[in-house]
């Protein structure tokens, strides 16, 4: 690979570039492109990663990468280092992934896990399912369960399924989540709290 | 603590949420009690099972993204950021300090654009344009103003992927330090002559070196016909191991795997002990089963 002096790595900043970062964000703001580049090169993975698993679709995640990234270029004059940029960043892109996420409720099916007097119930576990092969190690997992955590994850609320994102794939903390949805460290675990409760009922049994 | 407070606690623990005070109540209770410690392993096996069921972003999809991201941010631009490959080759000597190299590439695109011109492939097709960029306005006071405009020539060349002067040109734009579009394209166009030397060097001098994982995911599919080769199987041994782009890396081990496994047999070991990707973890284990060999030796 090229040395760092030539290329920024890829995924989030580290700590100790901060510097760095905040040195290409005034060079971006003043509208030096190749600032810009770089500064989207260090968070654009991550940003496409996050969009691809909320939304499950490439032409959908390549809409919300290009529709975050514009705003972030048409409205980086105002950023004013209130906050991280990571959390800047990702309020737009949470923000647009949720939008997606409610207009395609609206226009889509019903979420598979209902609530009934006995509790969650997934409606997809009604038909029969193959557990996986008595493979003690469970290193693979089967197919079949595959499919049903994108089931029970395209059941969950979109700001359930953004928050189960954000600290499962992206590893953030819950703080920060609650951060970037504007929302409190308490309101981000309950929601967590939520979205596991849901996954443990409909895939309990099956791991 | 109850056993109703340990569920409710469950996945905050594994998140790694909960307080050191909260966590030592968590595990003294889960010790205690057999059936909050059965919970926490059914919500530990869960927990992993969701973590593989993570999306892999399809391999070119940054790239192709990029690639939109910066047309639409040229159109959308005013002049002064369209006549802007200048600033940005000065921005970026200034930010990487590589101006030996940067010299050494204008030198090398300057030779072999003279060359390609002093033969022209397309005599029909020879335009012309004048980027102009304005480096000093004085009015002199009288109504009149003089300017200082600084002016760079181009040309257009056109012609078949066979003839020499275009093939030169793409093998240089390989190493264009200022544009990933630029290097893309060309290690996109190059890499149906895997079979040249020259090209399958500069293909493997991409993946190896080159900054974007778009190009370098290019590079890879150019050399997939050379799978069998042992240089270029050393290469894509020490892209699975240092690369730091999993979809690279994704795409290395399938190719490494595809093409005999034996020789590679180490390098899926230590795979197995480093790599954070799952998937390219489950392709290695397979791998090695698939010929008996150990998984635990290293």
């Amino acid at each position: 690979m090229w040395s760092s002096e030539q290329t920024m790595p890829a995924g989030v900043l580290k700590r100790d570039s901060v510097q760095d970062e905040a040195g290409l964000i005034r060079a971006a703001q003043t509208g030096d492109q190749a600032a810009f580049e770089r500064l989207v090169h260090s968070y654009d993975q991550n940003v496409l990663r996050l969009a691809y698993n909320l939304l499950r679709s490439q032409e959908d995640a390549r809409d919300i990468y290009q529709e975050a990234f514009l705003r972030v270029h048409r409205n980086l004059h105002s950023f004013r280092f209130d906050c991280s940029f990571h959390t800047w960043l990702y309020r737009i892109v949470t923000n647009l992934c949720l939008d997606h996420l409610r207009k395609r409720k609206v226009r889509r099916e019903e979420p598979t896990v209902v609530e009934t007097e006995g509790g969650l119930k997934d409606r997809v576990s009604e038909f029969p399912e193959t557990r996986a092969g008595a493979d003690p190690q469970r290193h693979l997992l089967s197919r079949q369960l595959q499919d049903r955590i994108g089931t029970v994850l395209s059941g969950l609320t979109p700001r359930e399924r953004t928050v189960f994102e954000l600290r499962h794939q992206q590893g953030m903390r819950l703080r920060a989540i609650g951060e970037v949805l504007g929302t409190t460290e308490e309101a981000a675990k309950n929601c967590l709290f939520r979205a596991t409760q849901k996954m443990r009922a409909a895939l309990g049994d099956f791991v | 603590m109850s056993c109703q407070r340990f569920e409710e606690q469950l996945p905050l623990y594994l998140y790694g949420e909960l307080t050191p005070a909260e966590e030592e109540l968590f595990e003294a209770h889960g010790a205690a009690c057999a059936a909050c410690g059965q919970a926490l392993e059914r919500e530990r096996a869960l927990h992993a099972a969701m973590h593989d069921s993570e999306a892999e972003v399809p391999e070119l999809l940054l790239s192709s993204c990029r690639r939109d991201l910066a047309s639409a941010l040229q159109s959308t631009a005013g002049p002064e950021a369209r006549l802007g490959w200048y600033v940005r080759w000065r921005n970026w000597i200034g930010v990487a300090g590589w101006k030996p190299v940067a010299a050494l590439a204008l030198v090398a695109c300057g030779f072999l654009a003279g060359r390609a011109g002093q033969r022209p492939v397309d005599k029909n097709f020879p335009a012309e344009s004048l980027v102009t960029r304005i480096r000093d306005v004085n009015p002199d006071g009288e109504g009149r103003v003089r300017l200082v405009l600084e002016e760079t020539r181009q040309r257009t060349l056109g012609g078949s992927l066979d003839e020499e002067p275009i093939r030169q040109l793409l093998l240089a734009a390989t190493q264009d330090p200022a544009d990933a579009g630029i290097r893309f394209e060309s290690v996109d166009l190059l890499r149906r002559q895997s079979s040249a030397l020259d090209v399958r060097q500069a293909l493997m001098a991409a993946l190896e070196r080159d900054p974007n994982p778009g190009v370098r995911l290019k590079a890879l599919e150019g050399l997939r016909p050379l799978a069998g080769d042992p240089l270029v199987r050393q290469l894509f041994a020490r892209t699975v191991e240092r690369d730091d782009n999993p979809g690279v890396r994704t795409q290395a081990v399938d190719l490494l795997i595809q093409h005999g496994q034996k020789d590679v047999v180490e390098v899926l070991q230590r795979l197995l002990l480093r790599e954070d990707n799952s998937y390219i973890r489950s392709r290695s284990q397979r791998a090695l089963e698939s010929i008996n060999a150990s998984v635990e030796t290293f």
